[in-house]
């Protein structure tokens, strides 16, 4: 039963988006917004991952370099290059983040049965990954944005916000 | 090598120069002869003959001075006679004393004479003087006294006796001196006249001598030096025979070379007016190519306005291309945009639920539009791209392309210059072949002149031959006078490697015993001998 709900509940839209070679997909319902790059104001002190912060419409939101966080090699922005804000369970309420992202897809429309288990992976991320989609495109990494923005992270955002 | 340069002029100048001076000598040393003796008989006659004359008048004189006295004194008693007596004696007186100063002045000047001589004329004139004073005293005697007779008249004259007696005596011994004198005088004379002949036969036979020597000497030198002449004209008129033949040969061959001249210039002149036209076609051609050349100029020029226009155009397409490459950054922008747009629609769509599912369908299909916009534009700007690059690479094949058409524009420049040189030589080229072709003609001419000449010169060498026919005969006929033998002058000729030394031994042996050494010094008798055999063998 629980594996059932599990199940259902990874089924549904997902926004799918590149970085370097890889589509990864977040749920669509945590996403808040979608934006182009705009002008980051960094933080002092801030662990590197975390670019610094914007000013979406009055509101102050922390900005995380996906790549950097990934341990990837970083790059230059581009024209594609957007920042994807999304509601991430916090301590104490839904803080807003702003993920750095090379460039966004699309909305997809993710089955249950396309979703395999990401077990046979072992252990590497598997708290942030939900499962790997196998989509006629290719296969799309399913990320669970709240564990990617973990409690460490959590903390300095919410010291950010 | 003296007897080539005495010729016939000097010596017969020599021997006639020498003759003349020897008669010279001989007719001044006679004149001077002649002179003094004709001088001394001049003398002879103008002084002693009269002298000696006129002594013995002298003496005939006082002879008659003394019969009329005597006359005078035997006619007394006959005045009559007396009277005529008296006439004649003092005639005689006059005429005796008139002789005496006559050789009293000449005695005077009579270089034979002395002093003592005039003395005792002078003495004889006082005598005379008185004499006749002392028997004008007697006559007077005679006159006044009829009666005294010719003893005692006789014997009246003897106060004067003694100066008639000194007259008688002087006169005598005077006139025996003039008589030796005169003597003397011819003797001088003769004496000298014959020395004059001696001197005149000696210088006479002298002078003989040497005009005969030197007439002989020259006669022969003559002689040799003509016997030269003789010899070498033979041989002369023998080559000359033998020139004349080559002569008239070879004016055959030049005739028979000129006329083919002539044929080979006819032919050279057509191939000239040949070349004429081919040259007057050349220099057409050239200036029709140069009027091409200039078209081909002006339409290069007007090529290389068009290329620069077009490669004004090729930028101006750049610049056009880079606008829409602008225009379609922008479009993208907003494709972009736009997605990012229908995706926050679809999100929206999503959190609206059920409710929301229309909403997404219409982001979808905005979002597909949008993505075909990107696409669209990205394609275009693909193509722009490759436009621009086409366009760059077409404006360096322009740039290459002007630069290559102003290459064209100065070789076609080159090349017009040079076909206008070309005209312009081609033209110069056609005066050229006139001028040739003029001269040729002149040759042509000057060919068959030459022809004409050889023959005449074929001709004359014949009338040259015939001459030296006429030469030999009057060569032979000098010889002849010379005296020389034909076979001798023959031989001269067959020895003509070494006329010199032949002729010296046969003509004059003895005469240039000197130079003959002189030669045998030079060329040794044995090798002539050998000469001699070898010319009796030929």
């Amino acid at each position: 039963m629980d594996e059932q709900t599990e199940a259902i509940s990874r089924e549904g839209k997902y926004l799918t988006f590149s970085l370097g070679t890889e589509q990864y997909g977040i749920g669509i319902l945590k996403i808040k917004e979608i934006i182009g790059m705009m002008p980051v104001t960094a933080l002092p002190q801030a662990p590197d991952y975390l670019k610094g912060v914007i000013n979406l419409r009055g509101k102050v939101i922390p900005i995380v370099d996906l790549r950097t966080k990934f341990a990837m090699p970083a790059q230059a922005e581009t024209e594609r290059t957007c920042i994807i804000v999304v509601e991430v369970a916090g301590h104490s309420a839904h803080c807003l983040t702003g993920l750095v992202v090379d460039a966004v897809s699309e909305v997809l429309n993710i089955k249950n049965e396309q979703i395999e288990e990401h077990s046979s992976l072992g252990d590497l991320h598997s708290e942030s990954v939900l499962g790997l989609a196998k989509m006629e495109s290719g296969v799309k990494i399913l990320l669970d944005i709240d564990r990617v923005i973990n409690s460490e992270t959590s903390a300095a955002l919410q010291l950010a916000a | 090598m003296n007897s080539k340069k005495t010729t016939i002029k000097t010596l017969l100048k020599i021997a006639f120069g020498l003759a003349a001076f020897i008669i010279l000598v001989i007719g001044s040393i006679s004149y001077v002869q002649f002179n003094s003796n004709q001088e001394n008989t001049e003398e002879i006659l103008s002084k002693d003959a009269p002298l000696l004359l006129d002594t013995n008048d002298l003496v005939s004189g006082m002879l008659t001075l003394r019969r009329y006295e005597k006359d005078f004194f035997l006619n007394i008693g006959n005045p009559e006679k007396q009277a005529e007596y008296l006439k004649k004696h003092a005639a005689d007186v006059a005429s005796t004393l008139t002789l005496l100063d006559k050789v009293h002045s000449t005695a005077k000047i009579d270089e034979g004479l002395t002093d003592k001589n005039v003395q005792a004329f002078a003495a004889m004139r006082q005598d005379i003087k008185a004499y006749n004073a002392g028997f004008l005293q007697v006559v007077k005697q005679v006159q006044e006294d009829a009666s005294i007779t010719p003893q005692q008249a006789n014997k009246l004259m003897a106060p004067v006796k003694q100066n008639i007696h000194n007259i008688e005596t002087t006169l005598p011994e005077q006139e025996e001196q003039i008589k030796s004198m005169f003597r003397e005088s011819a003797n001088t004379v003769m004496s000298k006249s014959k020395t004059a002949k001696l001197i005149l036969a000696v210088l006479s036979a002298i002078g003989f001598a040497f005009i005969a020597a030197s007439g002989v000497l020259i006669n022969r030198r003559i002689l040799g030096i003509i016997g030269d002449v003789a010899r070498n004209l033979s041989e002369s008129s023998h080559q000359i025979n033998g020139a004349s033949a080559q002569i008239a040969s070879s004016s055959q061959i030049l005739a028979e070379g000129a006329s083919e001249q002539a044929a080979s210039l006819e032919e050279t002149s057509a191939s000239l007016e040949e070349i004429s036209a081919t040259t007057k076609q050349n220099a057409e051609n050239a200036s029709l190519a140069n009027t091409m050349m200039q078209e081909a100029s002006s339409t290069i020029n007007t090529t290389g306005e068009t290329i620069s226009t077009l490669s004004a155009s090729m930028i101006d397409i750049a610049q056009a291309s880079k606008e829409t490459s602008k225009v379609i950054k922008t479009i993208d922008e907003i494709a972009f945009q736009t997605n990012l747009l229908a995706l926050n629609a679809a999100v929206e769509a999503a959190r609206a639920g059920e409710s929301g599912a229309g909403f997404a369908v219409v982001a979808d299909e905005v979002r597909n539009l949008a993505m075909r916009a990107a696409e669209a534009a990205k394609n275009t700007a693909t193509l722009i791209e490759s436009t621009l690059e086409k366009v760059n690479a077409g404006s360096d094949l322009m740039e290459k392309t002007g630069t290559a058409f102003s290459g064209v524009s100065e070789s076609v420049k080159k090349v017009g210059s040079l076909v206008s040189e070309i005209a312009v030589a081609s033209n110069e080229q056609a005066h050229g072949i006139s001028q040739v072709n003029k001269a040729v003609t002149e040759m042509d001419q000057v060919t068959q002149q030459n022809a004409a000449t050889a023959e005449e010169s074929a001709s004359a060498s014949e009338e040259l031959s015939a001459q030296t026919e006429v030469m030999k005969s009057v060569t032979a006929d000098l010889i002849a006078v010379v005296g020389l033998s034909m076979d001798a002058a023959n031989s001269g000729a067959a020895q003509h490697a070494r006329p010199e030394e032949s002729r010296r031994q046969k003509t004059r042996p003895a005469l240039l015993p000197k130079r003959a050494a002189a030669s045998q010094r030079f060329i040794p008798l044995d090798a002539d001998d050998d000469f001699v055999d070898f010319a009796a063998k030929a």
